[in-house]
């Protein structure tokens, strides 16, 4: 004998469960997507990424390193000659760089920096850009989030997803961005064109948060051979 | 087959808005992607690109892209007249796409977007919507 009753609340209680996790699903990519205040310059630390033809240049050096009898710990092309590092075009995020504490030390290396220049030393890359210091100084995207305050990256720092809401037989999950400005990023103004990610997000994640309700659905069936229907509604 | 992008469903969407002689007389500053540059005339038109995901299959591939369009006026009933022409233009149309076979072209959203002040200080009104567009094309 079936219970029909329970059955079906399984069933709908895996697919709130699988809601949940398509939601937080869409908050990652949307976090993925928001654009970020651009606050440092290569600063001489940019992932290295090494062409082709300078893999080969160093091709006989490595080999001769070898044959002396092994490679040292960490193998340097650059102090055998000939290899230039390659910057990538963007350069990396420094997740830990835009902790205030930090921040503000770059921003002391970056000042310093800056009296050796108009003192006539030579100048260096600095960590911080200009608009970086600008930042760091005036707090003005300083955001607070887990305990710690940061520079730049709050829309990506506030996109939170809800858990699932039940009601009657009906299940809602939110991607919120509520950072004031979000608006304006996701839609554009007459000043700036549009950088949508909560939209992209969600559109990107349709078929994989379909996939995991339907995974669940099947995992609550107990022999997976019955014909459920739910409706499934991504609204932008 | 070559692969065709977002591209020319860019071009078919303005093609599909040119082709509407009301929407064209109304529109002083042109049609424009992204943004429109700052001494343009109102009323204008902006159309942008949200996301564009390729869903390929064993024959070919579909096209599903959102396109936000926008009209930007100074009064809002101009803009929302605008807004009408243009869902007019592209609700249910279907696209002259280059290389691919338009599906679907309609209109699934509503911005939220509100009254602005632009560089010269006057107040402008931008009102527009999402389209869902699809389109197929054999590989």
């Amino acid at each position: 004998m079936i219970d029909f009753g329970s059955l079906m609340q399984d069933i709908f209680e895996g697919a709130v469960q699988a809601l949940g996790e398509g939601a937080h699903l869409v908050e990652g990519r949307a976090k993925q997507k928001a654009p970020v205040r651009r606050l440092f310059g290569d600063g001489g630390q940019a992932i290295r990424i090494k062409s082709i033809s300078e893999i080969e240049t160093v091709r006989s050096t490595r080999d001769a390193v070898f044959k002396a009898g092994g490679p040292p710990t960490v193998i340097q092309p650059e102090a055998y000659g000939e290899a230039r590092t390659v910057h990538g075009k963007k350069p990396p995020i420094h997740w830990r760089q835009r902790r205030m504490a930090a921040a503000q030390h770059l921003l002391g290396q970056y000042d310093a920096e800056m009296s050796n220049r108009r003192a006539g030393l030579a100048p260096h890359k600095t960590m911080l850009t200009r608009r970086g210091a600008y930042e760091v100084r005036s707090k003005r995207a300083a955001f607070a989030t887990w305990q710690h305050l940061s520079i730049g990256g709050r829309l990506r720092g506030e996109i939170f997803s809800t858990s699932p809401t039940v009601s009657g037989n009906r299940a809602e999950a939110w991607v919120i961005s509520p950072t004031e400005y979000a608006k304006y990023q996701e839609f554009g103004t007459r000043h700036n064109a549009a950088h949508p990610f909560l939209r992209p997000a969600a559109e990107e994640s349709r078929g994989e948060v379909v996939a995991l309700i339907a995974d669940a659905v099947r995992g609550a069936l107990p022999h997976g051979g019955a014909n459920v229907e739910i409706e499934v509604v991504v609204r932008l | 087959m070559v692969l065709t992008t977002t591209a020319p469903i860019k071009r078919a969407i303005v093609q599909t808005l040119r082709a509407s002689p009301a929407l064209v007389a109304a529109i002083r500053g042109g049609i424009h992607e992204g943004i429109a540059p700052r001494k343009v005339r109102y009323p204008f038109v902006v159309y942008q690109l949200v996301s564009g995901p390729f869903d390929f299959d064993w024959t070919g591939v579909m096209l599903k892209p959102l396109f936000d369009v926008s009209s930007y006026a100074e009064n809002p009933v101009e803009a929302n007249n605008l807004d009408a022409l243009i869902t007019e233009a592209l609700n249910d149309a279907a696209l002259n796409v280059d290389g691919q076979r338009t599906l679907l072209c309609r209109r699934v959203a509503d911005l939220p977007t509100g009254p602005d002040i632009d560089s010269e200080g006057k107040r402008i009104y931008q009102v527009g919507g999402t389209y869902s567009i699809w389109t197929d094309q054999s590989l």
